[in-house]
């Protein structure tokens, strides 16, 4: 089967995904379709239920009805370190470091999913164990000078001004080498060198295959990175299509700006 | 020699001290709130006293017994608490505690209840204890270089994102107790074999708080750590009479100042100190601080 | 004996006349159960007050307690009157409760909760050693004792089951703090503050409230109730020593976890199940084996039901898909 890497496309999927808080929906019945190697983006106003599709993806929310699926394996109900270990990464909208960690460890912790030594090697110091710290340490410094931290890297993270935290965060996001990564607002704050500096970098993950969703209000940068983009508002799924497509609908317009200017 | 003889006894106290420490700090560093050392060091004592005085078994066949009987009690232990939240694993593991001195007053058959078991014959001494605090350390130096010892950190710090780079916080959790809980056993069946007789009070709430002060006063973090913790807590209050007999006291209010001012204990404090320090005198003069990163 | 001073009817068959005794020692037991078990829900009460305020475990407070319990002792025996020792040990409790708070709470605010939470037990642990030590210290390690005669020793017979004053004033001061409580937290604006900041302390302090001021108040109140609880305790067991807030702490996490942290209804519910349950395991299991029972049934708890009866169910335990 020398060409079945044509024929499955590998993607994150969410079939009429819905999440209520007692009585109250945060987001209901949400069709989702993240593919990997290019960049989705999501969008909407604050409150949209944005973030709460991501808790809902990496398993910190229970999800109510409906089903995830990366690629055939079904996500709906996994722990979130098991699908983590499937190859799903995220970040944080506000930057989540290991704060005592040293930047390089916080970087390193990323490989997690990817480490063979045994727990035995571990607790006697085994050669196969040191061997493989050193090796993740060497990877590691490769990640930070991608990212143009490397001088930072014993420093402890959380002594780290935000621009450089929210390498050190994608940094570790790109280490677990996932098949999804998703991004939670990655250059709010930023300004548009900042932004576009980051963005060659996700084109770059997109192009090696990775697949992306981000969370992104800088209309700008979203049409540039996006391939497709879903709004959304009031936790509901209001558009999706190419972004000079859906940054025209409407509805989104009228989301955005209220009702008033939504013809104008 | 007379003059070393006389510190026999205090050094087999701290070298038992920094065992059970050792078995505190494990669970701490991955984020684990128990106390159930004093539960895990009771049942290994008494494993170890029982199997030598009634069942005359060798004191090394004892001592795995005990080893292997505080492991498989963590391991048990962690399977319902791993996924507790911290408040609730202190509590749960306190109970835990309880049950275990309560279940040794009252099974007086088998454990001599209240007066606990005397003339266990002594046949461990201050060579082993030492050799015993060095596998430990070594081990947990180890696990401070591996994989278990980053995830047991990044666990530690915050729970969500050691969840999101996909480690399993229950699987991690259960080692730490099970670790605990052998290192425990094992300092337990010393104590059994190095003093004579044991009894339940031996493992009461005091000892649960001195371990847990061992820790805070030391650190979490470093293999240094718990040795520091012992040796401000126990061995300070031996240089003077006067300290000696505020020793509770003292014991009190240095959990409250290094809690407050110093959180991560002494010796990581320290640690982490001279780590910044190294850190700016690498840094060439026109390089960038670590403080201010342009 | 007196339980054969009730009032079983004459020429009952004998069978009958036993199992009416039976019934009725399991009827007093059960009283004598509720009672102790209301002084457990003021005791009890106290932390878990400062536990919904604050989200820290106060262990300083089984010393409060304590404290409370020995100062009014050395007060009577100074000669002052019952009543007045046993106001201004309560009121003094109240003031040690907020010495705590001072000392080992209010610099580790600064930290985040998650530190907060650790520490916050290391450094109230701190101030319980502290203040048992002392107490330790002043009375020679040993047991005292109220002189004879400190209260009246009076008893009264209800549907025929005993009940002394001593009992009757535990109760109605137990009634009254509870619905103190209850009127203070729901319909004052003390209250109001109060459990704004149980909610957030960031929103209540843009709101213009200072969280100290109702951080230290909670630990005010909750010292009194702990006061209130030594001093009761201390007259009906007659037995006073440094050590004895230990073994109410303990059974407090007992009752705390059966009702579900920080929640009040909870929380006496659980205390006067926790009673009735102490008395008759006490009265008719082997003796040694009460405790056993009881922590298992607290670890049982926290296996099946860690939020206990009335509890919240978040926050439990912190990943996983919990809401």
């Amino acid at each position: 089967m020398p060409n079945r890497k044509e024929v499955t496309v590998s993607e994150l999927r969410l079939d009429a995904v819905s999440k209520s808080f007692g009585g109250l929906h945060a987001v209901s019945n949400i069709d989702l379709v993240a593919p990997q190697g290019s960049i989705t983006g999501l969008i909407g106003p604050n409150g949209a239920g944005k973030t709460t599709i991501i808790n809902l993806i990496t398993g910190t929310l229970r999800i109510s009805s409906g089903r995830v699926f990366l690629d055939d394996v079904e996500l709906t109900t996994a722990e979130p370190d098991v699908i983590a270990r499937r190859g799903v990464s995220r970040t944080f909208q506000n930057i989540r470091l290991l704060p005592e960690a040293s930047v390089l460890d916080n970087v390193i912790i990323g490989f997690h999913r990817h480490e063979r030594s045994s727990v035995v090697a571990g607790l006697l110091g085994l050669p196969s164990s040191l061997r493989e710290t050193r090796a993740l340490r060497q990877r590691g410094m490769e990640i930070l000078k991608r990212f143009r931290i490397e001088r930072f890297a014993d420093a402890a993270a959380g002594s780290l001004a935000y621009g450089h935290q929210r390498r050190v965060e994608m940094a570790r996001a790109v280490a677990a080498q996932p098949r999804i990564l998703l991004l939670d607002e990655p250059v709010a704050g930023m300004n548009d060198v900042e932004a576009d500096e980051l963005g060659d970098l996700y084109e770059e993950l997109a192009a090696s295959g990775i697949g992306l969703l981000m969370i992104e209000h800088n209309v700008r940068f979203v049409t540039r990175m996006c391939t497709r983009i879903y709004a959304m508002a009031s936790g509901k799924m209001i558009a999706a299509g190419p972004p000079g497509e859906v940054l025209k609908d409407p509805n989104v317009i009228a989301a955005y700006l209220g009702d008033r200017y939504a013809k104008g | 020699m007379s003059f070393l003889g006389q510190y026999i006894p205090l050094l087999d106290t701290v070298l038992l001290a920094v065992g059970f420490a050792f078995s505190q700090q494990v669970v701490l560093r991955a984020g684990v709130f128990s106390v159930a050392t004093a539960g895990f060091a009771a049942i290994g004592s008494y494993c170890a006293a029982i199997l030598v005085t009634r069942l005359e078994w060798h004191p090394l066949f004892a001592m795995a017994a005990a080893c292997l009987f505080g492991a498989l009690t963590g391991f048990l232990l962690a399977q319902p608490l791993a996924r507790l939240r911290g408040i609730y694993q202190a509590i749960a593991t306190l109970a835990f505690v309880q049950i275990v001195i309560a279940v040794t007053l009252f099974a007086e058959p088998i454990t001599g209840g209240g007066l606990g078991i005397n003339n266990i014959p002594k046949s461990v001494g201050t060579g082993t204890l030492a050799v015993a605090v060095l596998v430990t350390a070594y081990i947990l130096h180890s696990v401070k270089q591996s994989g278990v010892g980053r995830a047991f950190d990044a666990i530690h710090q915050d729970e969500t994102v050691a969840a999101v780079l996909g480690i399993s916080i229950r699987k991690y959790q259960t080692l730490a107790f099970l670790i605990s809980g052998c290192i425990a056993g094992a300092f337990g069946g010393l104590q059994a074999l190095n003093t004579y007789s044991i009894a339940p009070t031996t493992f009461s709430f005091a000892f649960v708080i001195m371990v847990l002060g061992y820790i805070v006063v030391g650190g979490r973090r470093s293999v240094l750590g718990p040795v520091v913790g012992v040796a401000v807590l126990t061995l300070l209050p031996e240089l003077s009479r006067f300290m000696a007999e505020w020793r509770p006291i003292l014991t009190g209010a240095t959990m409250i100042l290094i809690s407050t001012y110093l959180p991560l204990g002494l010796a990581d404090t320290l640690i982490a100190r001279l780590r910044m320090r190294r850190l700016s005198h690498a840094q060439p003069e026109g390089g960038h601080s670590v403080r201010t990163p342009s | 004996m007196w339980i054969f001073g009730g009032r079983s009817a004459p020429g009952d068959p004998s069978e009958t006349c036993v199992g009416r005794i039976v019934a009725w020692m399991i009827a007093q037991q059960i009283l004598n159960g509720l009672i102790t078990g209301s002084v457990y829900a003021l005791f009890a009460l106290g932390f878990t007050l400062v536990f919904s305020v604050n989200r820290v475990l106060n262990l300083a407070h089984g010393a409060v307690f304590m404290s409370a319990a020995l100062l009014s002792y050395y007060l009577v025996m100074i000669g002052t009157p019952f009543v007045i020792a046993a106001a201004v040990a309560t009121v003094v409790a109240g003031g040690i409760s907020m010495v705590v708070e001072f000392v080992a709470l209010r610099r580790l605010r600064r930290f985040s909760p998650h530190v907060m939470e650790f520490a916050a037990l290391v450094t109230t642990l701190g101030a319980d050693i502290v203040l048992v030590s002392l107490a330790h210290k002043l009375t020679a390690a040993q047991t005292v004792r109220f002189p004879f005669g400190t209260f009246p020793n009076q008893f009264f017979l209800l549907f025929g089951l005993r009940i002394s004053l001593l009992q009757i004033i535990i109760v109605l001061s137990v009634a009254c703090m509870l619905s103190f409580l209850v009127f203070y937290l729901y319909r004052t604006s003390a209250g109001l503050r109060l459990r704004a900041v149980a909610s957030s302390d960031r929103a209540s302090l843009l709101l213009g409230i200072n969280p100290n001021a109702v951080y230290a108040q909670t630990f005010f109140i909750s010292g009194i109730m702990a006061g209130i609880a030594g001093v009761l305790i201390a007259l009906s067991f007659n037995s006073i020593n440094a050590h004895m807030g230990e073994s109410y702490m303990l059974k407090t996490f007992v009752i705390i976890v059966l009702g579900g942290l920080g929640s009040v209804p909870g929380c006496v519910l659980a205390a006067l199940f926790f009673g009735v349950a102490q008395t008759l395991c006490v009265a008719y299991l082997p003796p040694g084996s009460a405790d056993i029972i009881l922590y298992a049934l607290l670890f049982g708890m926290l296996l099946v039901r860690p939020a206990g009866l009335m509890g919240n169910a978040a926050n439990i335990s912190v990943v996983g898909r919990n809401a």
